[in-house]
């Protein structure tokens, strides 16, 4: 008589997901992150807005960090390039973390804004600074779009 | 036989979480020339010489052109004929070129096209340039001091 063997396997996988939930979030809100250049003087000088935009934490864990990071400009045949643009934490409110303070000239890694930052449920704010970095007239007439990402990592 | 297997894939490793802003720069037209010159605006005709030969300025005027699109230098005078004297002397007694150039054109109302380039700062090539003029008006005319306007224009293209 033949022995039959059944095999069965139930097979989990489980994903660990990027998706934010209610405690695990970075919510970054513009204020205002439109550069309109008028004058040459603009042009060859830069700007810069204050409380441009801020993001706050919400994280369980000890320890987070946000890192920044952008790419080139799109909307026009010479792209500007992410280094013309920077950003800079002016203030924190909320739970404890340790910022940089000084200005980030973007590029296409990221680079650290929050380091250590404490587990907290109410959330920390992080107040912000956008440049725009002195520009040429290398760039034709425009609208430039950037997108800037903010990543917080959790250990 | 029965058995469950479990992957649990990446639970060691670390979570992230992302944000976005999205930031524009609005850009307009830029079009700049400083104009310059080491030379006087006065050609004064002195010699029998001039008469025969006429007056050669070189580098009568310098520019330096800034601008963020492809562009086109022209110059044209103000009026057809100078101004003063006694005599009806027209623009084209005076001819203009790019510095080093070849021949001379003669100057009217109408636009001469000096230069065409493409954007940059006045450190790119061919935006810092000059002009030669030359005036030969024989002798033809009255003695006398005679004036004509020069109307440079950068455009965009």
């Amino acid at each position: 008589m033949k022995a039959f063997v059944t095999c069965s396997f139930f097979l989990l996988i489980v994903f660990a997901g990027n998706g934010q939930d209610k405690s695990n979030k970075i919510t970054v809100t513009e204020s205002n992150c439109s550069f309109n250049i008028s004058t040459i003087a603009n042009l060859l000088a830069g700007q810069s807005t204050a409380n441009a935009f801020s993001f706050q934490v919400l994280s369980k864990a000890n320890s987070y960090h946000v890192y920044v990071k952008g790419a080139n400009s799109t909307g026009t045949t010479t792209p500007i390039p992410p280094n013309k643009l920077g950003v800079q934490v002016t203030s924190r409110t909320g739970a404890a973390a340790t910022y940089n303070s000084s200005k980030i000239l973007l590029s296409t890694v990221d680079q650290a804004l929050v380091t250590n930052g404490s587990s907290t449920s109410t959330g920390a704010t992080f107040s912000c600074t956008l440049f725009l970095e002195p520009l040429d007239f290398s760039y034709v007439p425009g609208v430039y779009n950037f997108v800037v990402t903010f990543t917080m990592t959790q250990p | 036989m029965t058995g469950i297997l479990v992957c649990v894939l990446g639970m060691a490793k670390a979570q992230s979480f992302s944000g976005t802003i999205t930031p524009d720069v609005t850009i307009p037209a830029f079009t700049n020339v400083i104009i310059s010159s080491t030379t006087s605006a006065t050609v004064p005709f002195s010699t029998t010489n001039d008469y025969l030969n006429g007056i050669t300025v070189l580098n009568f005027n310098s520019f330096q052109v800034r601008c963020n699109k492809s562009w086109q230098f022209t110059i044209q005078t103000t009026t057809a004929n100078f101004t003063g004297g006694t005599s009806t002397i027209p623009a084209s007694i005076v001819g203009v070129r790019l510095n080093g150039g070849n021949s001379f054109y003669p100057l009217s109302t109408t636009v001469l096209i000096l230069k065409s380039g493409t954007l940059g700062d006045v450190t790119a090539t061919g935006h810092s340039f000059s002009i030669d003029v030359s005036a030969n008006p024989g002798f033809n005319y009255n003695g006398g001091t005679y004036s004509i306007g020069l109307q440079y224009t950068l455009t965009a293209q």
